[in-house]
């Protein structure tokens, strides 16, 4: 499947290398053993797995970027010319380019 | 007593800060947009502006610069939308117009920011010092006084903790975690829009990944 699939992963270290692939799913089924097997034995890694999973759940969780708008007198400038472009109607159903690229 | 004492009427408080609409999906956004709908171009223009500011500083070090590929990057949307052919989403391909005037701009001006041979080394210095030789823990992580993903984001603390840590990271890895946890795109689109290869993705991920949860057990570690 990827790279990752044919590794060895035996030590905590290997572990913590591979805890997110095995989280999103990329590891082969030998891969998908191994952590297992890890887990079942290592508290430590139990804890960073769980550590980890909490990470990318509250990035994936995170509100959308804050922070001020884009200047008054740019945001009117982008609103007339979406407004011009009314005037040379657009065709969604138009070709989708007919401009040299 | 002829005073009137019944209550007035209570008056709905209008003054609350109204929440920008929330986007419809991209189906709907785009119809609307190619229907000339000015006020949804504008919703547009205001719910997405602070993640492009927030991309582009991954490209761009300097803040006027990243105001101009910010300007760029919607006068680019205004020009191709008639063009986009809904291949990506259309947020994702906001981001790649974003992220082709970030690449153009920082050539202009080489202030694009590298990768550090320093900030390589601290990744490696970051397992090193956890580690023994024999690949066992040495600092076992802590126990953290609550990591659901909830608290994380419930806490404004934790939350803010986050944010910052993201800031922090190296500009390659904070673009890709950006990308792919924070706004979802999928690591094809993702690999396209930073022009990396898939396995140069695949260890910038998890390198901020590790990184930010890092970052969380100094935070939340007991």
């Amino acid at each position: 499947m990827n790279g990752t699939g044919h590794d060895v992963i035996s030590t905590c270290k290997d572990l913590t290398e591979n805890a997110d692939a095995y989280l999103q799913g990329e590891l082969g089924w030998f891969g998908r053993a191994q952590v297992r097997l890890h887990l079942w034995m290592c508290s430590h890694c139990r804890r960073y797995m769980d550590q980890l999973a909490a990470t990318i759940a509250a990035l994936q969780a995170m509100p959308a970027a804050e922070g001020p708008g884009l200047a008054e007198h740019v945001r009117d400038e982008l609103m007339t010319s979406f407004r011009s472009l009314r005037t040379p109607a657009i065709d969604p159903d138009g070709p989708p380019d007919s401009e040299p690229s | 007593m002829d005073r009137d004492l019944t209550p007035s009427p209570i008056v709905v408080d209008r003054l609350t800060p109204s929440m920008p609409p929330a986007l419809p999906p991209d189906a709907e956004l785009l119809a609307a947009l190619r229907a000339g709908d000015e006020r949804m171009f504008g919703a547009m223009l205001d719910a997405w502006t602070p993640s492009l500011r927030r991309l582009a500083r991954s490209f761009v070090r300097e803040e006027p610069s990243v105001e101009d590929v910010v300007q760029e990057t919607w006068a680019a949307v205004v020009t191709g939308l008639a063009r986009f052919e809904g291949r990506s989403s259309l947020k994702t391909w906001v981001f790649t117009i974003l992220a082709n005037r970030a690449r153009t701009r920082g050539a202009k001006d080489s202030r694009t920011v590298p990768e550090s041979a320093v900030q390589q080394a601290g990744d490696a210095q970051l397992l090193a010092d956890r580690f023994t030789k024999r690949g066992t823990w040495l600092k076992p992580p802590q126990n953290w006084r609550d990591f659901s993903a909830e608290a994380v984001t419930l806490s404004r603390e934790t939350a803010a903790a986050l944010e910052a840590a993201i800031d922090e990271l190296p500009p390659r890895q904070r673009a890709v975690v950006l990308l792919r946890d924070v706004e979802g795109v999928g690591a094809q689109d993702a690999c396209n829009l930073l022009e990396i290869s898939e396995s140069n993705q695949r260890v910038l991920l998890h390198r901020a990944r590790s990184r930010l949860r890092s970052a969380l057990e100094a935070h939340l570690g007991e």
